[in-house]
């Protein structure tokens, strides 16, 4: 996690809250855009950027929560911190349930702003990681045969050889051979990362 | 004229000698002496003289001076007997005794020419006049205790002397009475007298009293002289003649009786013009209603004239006494007729009196008499004269006028305020009673009051103002303050009309004490005042959460940028630079934080009203700077359509931004319902005919049926409110001497000041314009 190579953006509608902003998270080494509306934002803003996004709520035009929803429905997965001039709990309550990293007020604590963007810019980390793993996981799977495929399903829905040849149809040796490739094929190395595998790329056990 | 006169006189002169000589002449013509013939018509013209004065004097027993003058004429009868008895005298004896009588006639002469002088003159002095009888009453007396008369001791012998062609009796031998000089003496007090009463008369200087003076006074002085003289020369024996003193008195004797002609004379005149202006009297008593009237008070009689008869109701032939009177007067004023009698009689004589007459037809009349009482020798009341009169008309128009007063003095006392009369140059003249009761000065200090006496400087001016449009324009009313006696101030509602009295233009009017209204105007504006500040307090509480925010913006830029400034300040090395420009804008911040409280506290403030001129366009992007999170918060899109040259209006600045943000709040509120991208404010302004518009329109929810309605109080369509925003915002309006008023987009045409108009609501606040626009 290296914060010097992501960017933090900012969006207020408010240029002295901005400036200030910028200031001290610049002063705090991060990477900063600011932005004083939601649509020059999602005009110059990148998907394959790593970063954050520090919005205000109240905002003429597109607001924050609504912008939320946007870049969810887009599929963009960039972590958001909200910091609105005054919040209430339901409001406080959308936004995290739509995954946002957190839910400031201002005036805000430095320290707590900076934990929020850090803990949001981690975010940005993980979930790229995470994608990267996917993507890794697809390729494996999809160089796995059809029989191979069946076997994989059985076995992480946990049953055992003797019953997934009595499924399948075939013998408990050809299933052991099978298991062994399917194991080689995805990089696992046992039953249990080869379930945690199949859950990644949302195989429901079973 | 003058001269007419004067013949006049002479003519009754001549007539009077023609009537006398003739007579003397038969008389005397068997002597055929001149000495006879002489002293007979002496003593006959003396004695005609004397008989008519006499019986002039029968008849007018108050005129003493002919009774004077009948003595003085006896007197000269008796000295012209006695000058010829002396002529005639045939001895010494006889002689003496002549002229011992002839004394006594000169005291006569004496007598009567003093009493004449001081009943004709009127003007000689008492003690003289004492004096000069005294010692003429001593010389007669000497001349018959001493000697043979006042002038002769002793008469040795006489001689005969030839007089006038005939020879008569003189003194040959003889001693002289030392006693003469007492006659002589007594002769000149009587000229001193007669002189001095003269002189007195001259003084008087009445052309009449003059000539009077010379005739008599001079006639009398010198005759007195000269008689005395001749006497006494012929005593002394200087002249060789008889004594001959009533010649020159018959010459005092016919300028007496001249003098007296005149009179008569003058008395005829009288008589005529009497009767003249006896028959004038008649007319004008007739003309002027006059009843004229004499009471006799012993005889208990009333002779009037017919006019009078006619006033009281009278017959002509009717005997009439006090009771007949008495019983016409109305029983009331009866004793008003008795009162009016008995001060007459004790008093100076003068009697006035008015009463009522009842008439035997019933009717009634008002009379007045005037009259004079007249007493006798006794100072006992004995007549009464005088004339009677018909006043009815005079006291119906009495009656009349003093209603009228009486009317005019109740209106003026009853009006409930100050009424007043001044004159064009300021002074009061005439005032009702609440006029002192209410100013506290007394009608002494009122009467020529000056009229800026009662205003302070800022009242004068106005009254210089005032004053002179109720003589050009013949009214005005005006509202001023009065300084009362006690120095307190009164408000009061003044009126000024044009009134022309005796020809000069004065203003009358009245006041009304307005001290009350005043102070009730105060106390609502003070509610109104108080209201409104509550009606701020509830709509900024109403727009905490969103001002709070406005706050809260600032601070939070503030507490960011610090925290900033800490970090780079803890570099190594610190940032200065960016440090500085974090200052910088912490101050900004910092103002924007301290504007936000003080247009807060403003509205929160309660305050008096302060009118100013003020722009409307201002006004309202200050309330769009309170509002703004608000509306923000709202979702409302505002749009302005301003005019550019609106003028400016008078008015409360805060009052005035508290209604719009009030018809903003609502305006937000009518449109809660829209989907957020449709709820459009628009503001606009427009001036016109001397009016300022603000329109506030919405496209939100409209009106109720009755647009009125959203002004009466308590009427909301809010959840929470009290129904107070818009009653309150019109009263301010009202204050303002503007008008709020509300319409319904869809009655309206969509004009180019709200052109998002359509469906919803526009309400207008119109002020009166204060200024020209602005170009």
């Amino acid at each position: 996690m290296n914060a010097s190579h992501s960017t933090v953006f900012l969006l207020d509608d408010e240029p002295g809250m901005l400036k200030a902003l910028a200031r001290l998270l610049k002063a705090e080494g991060f990477t900063v855009q600011a932005f004083t509306s939601a649509k020059t934002f999602l005009e110059s803003y990148r998907p394959e950027t790593l970063g954050c996004l520090v919005l205000d709520v109240a905002m003429p035009e597109l607001n924050g929560l609504e912008l939320q929803q946007h870049l969810t429905r887009s599929g963009f997965l960039l972590p958001i911190v909200f910091l609105p001039g005054h919040g209430d709990i339901p409001m406080s309550v959308q936004a995290i349930k739509a995954g946002a990293v957190d839910f400031l007020t201002k005036p805000v604590k430095d320290a707590a702003l900076l934990r929020a963007v850090r803990a949001a810019l981690q975010r940005a980390v993980e979930q790229r990681d995470l994608i990267s793993e996917i993507a890794l996981l697809r390729r494996r799977y999809a160089s796995l045969t059809p029989r191979e495929s069946e076997v994989m399903a059985h076995v992480v829905a946990g049953q055992l050889n003797k019953q997934v040849a009595g499924e399948l149809g075939i013998g408990e040796h050809t299933i052991k051979i099978h298991r062994a490739r399917v194991m080689e094929k995805m990089g696992v190395e046992s039953l249990a990362d080869l379930v945690r595998a199949a859950e990644r790329l949302g195989q429901k056990p079973g | 004229m003058f001269a007419g006169h004067e013949f006049a006189h002479t003519r009754i002169v001549w007539r009077h000698a023609g009537l006398v000589l003739p007579a003397a002449l038969c008389y005397s013509c068997g002597r055929m002496s001149w000495v006879t013939i002489i002293w007979s018509m002496i003593a006959a013209v003396s004695a005609t003289l004397a008989t008519i004065y006499l019986l002039i004097w029968f008849r007018e027993r108050r005129s003493w001076a002919y009774l004077c003058f009948f003595v003085l004429a006896v007197g000269v009868i008796g000295m012209a007997a006695s000058e010829f008895a002396a002529m005639h005298a045939k001895s010494p004896t006889e002689y003496g005794a002549a002229v011992r009588w002839g004394h006594f006639a000169n005291g006569l002469m004496a007598v009567g020419a003093l009493g004449f002088v001081h009943f004709y003159f009127g003007t000689g002095k008492g003690w003289l006049l004492g004096a000069a009888l005294g010692l003429r009453l001593l010389a007669v007396v000497m001349n018959f205790c001493t000697g043979l008369n006042l002038h002769i001791g002793s008469i040795q012998s006489l001689q005969q002397v030839n007089f006038l062609g005939e020879p008569v009796s003189m003194l040959g031998v003889w001693t002289l009475n030392p006693w003469v000089r007492l006659g002589q003496f007594a002769a000149l007090v009587q000229v001193i007298y007669v002189v001095d009463a003269s002189l007195r008369l001259w003084r008087t200087s009445a052309r009449e009293s003059r000539r009077r003076a010379v005739m008599v006074g001079g006639t009398l002085a010198f005759f007195t002289l000269f008689s005395s003289a001749q006497a006494g020369l012929v005593a002394q024996g200087v002249l060789r003649m008889p004594i001959i003193v009533s010649f020159p008195f018959l010459a005092v004797l016919l300028a007496m009786s001249w003098e007296l002609s005149l009179d008569a004379r003058r008395a005829a005149q009288l008589g005529r013009d009497l009767r003249e202006s006896e028959q004038q009297m008649a007319m004008a008593t007739e003309a002027a209603n006059l009843g004229v009237w004499v009471r006799d008070l012993t005889r208990n009689t009333i002779l009037a004239s017919d006019r009078w008869r006619l006033l009281f109701g009278f017959t002509p032939a009717e005997r009439l006494d006090l009771e007949k009177f008495l019983q016409r007067l109305h029983p009331d004023d009866r004793e008003i007729f008795r009162q009016a009698v008995a001060k007459a009689t004790n008093g100076d004589g003068r009697y006035e009196a008015e009463f009522r007459v009842m008439l035997p037809d019933g009717g009634m009349r008002w009379v007045i008499s005037r009259g004079q009482v007249e007493f006798n020798s006794g100072g006992k009341a004995v007549r009464v004269r005088g004339v009677s009169v018909d006043i009815t008309e005079r006291k119906r128009t009495e009656e009349a006028s003093r209603n009228a007063n009486e009317l005019t003095a109740a209106i003026f006392n009853s009006v409930p305020g100050l009424l007043y009369l001044y004159t064009e140059d300021g002074r009061l003249i005439r005032w009702n009673r609440q006029h002192e009761v209410m100013t506290g000065y007394s009608a002494e200090e009122l009467l020529n009051f000056r009229i800026e006496e009662w205003f302070d400087e800022e009242n004068r001016l106005k009254l210089a103002q005032e004053f002179p449009k109720i003589f050009s324009e013949g009214y005005t009313q005006v509202e001023m303050s009065l300084i009362l006696k006690n120095k307190q101030k009164m408000s009061v509602f003044a009126t000024g009309s044009k009134l022309i009295l005796d020809g000069k233009p004065h203003m009358v009017g009245i006041a009304v004490d307005i001290s009350a209204r005043k102070r009730t105007e105060e106390e609502l504006a003070q509610h109104r005042t108080e209201l409104s500040h509550l009606s701020r307090v509830a709509t900024m509480s109403e727009l905490s959460s969103s001002l709070a925010h406005e706050l809260n913006q600032p601070l939070a830029i503030i507490l960011t940028n610090a925290q900033a400034a800490q970090r780079l300040l803890a570099q190594n090395p610190p940032d200065v630079a960016e440090t500085r420009e974090i200052l910088a804008d912490i101050v900004n911040e910092d103002y924007r934080a301290g504007e936000v409280i003080r247009r807060l506290r403003a509205h929160l403030k309660p305050g008096q009203t302060q009118r100013r001129p003020l722009s409307v366009n201002e006004i309202i992007e200050e309330v769009l700077r309170i509002g703004r999170s608000d509306l923000i918060g709202r979702g409302v899109t505002v749009h302005t359509a301003l005019a550019e040259s609106a003028p400016q209006v008078l008015g409360d600045r805060i009052q005035l931004q508290q209604v719009l943000l009030n018809l903003i709040l609502n305006a937000s509120d009518a449109m809660a319902g829209n989907p957020p991208a449709q709820r459009h404010l628009t503001i606009a302004t427009a001036h016109r005919d001397g009016w300022v518009r603000i329109s506030v329109s919405d496209n939100g929810c409209g009106l109720p049926a009755e647009p009125e309605r959203i002004f009466q109080p308590f009427y909301t369509t809010k959840k929470d409110g009290l129904g107070l925003g818009l009653p309150i915002c019109r009263s301010i309006a009202t204050a303002h001497q503007g008008r709020l008023w509300a319409e319904s987009n869809e009655l309206a045409e969509s004009s180019p000041a709200s052109p998002r108009a359509g469906k919803g609501t526009t309400l207008h606040l119109e002020l009166p314009a204060e200024t020209e626009p602005n170009p």
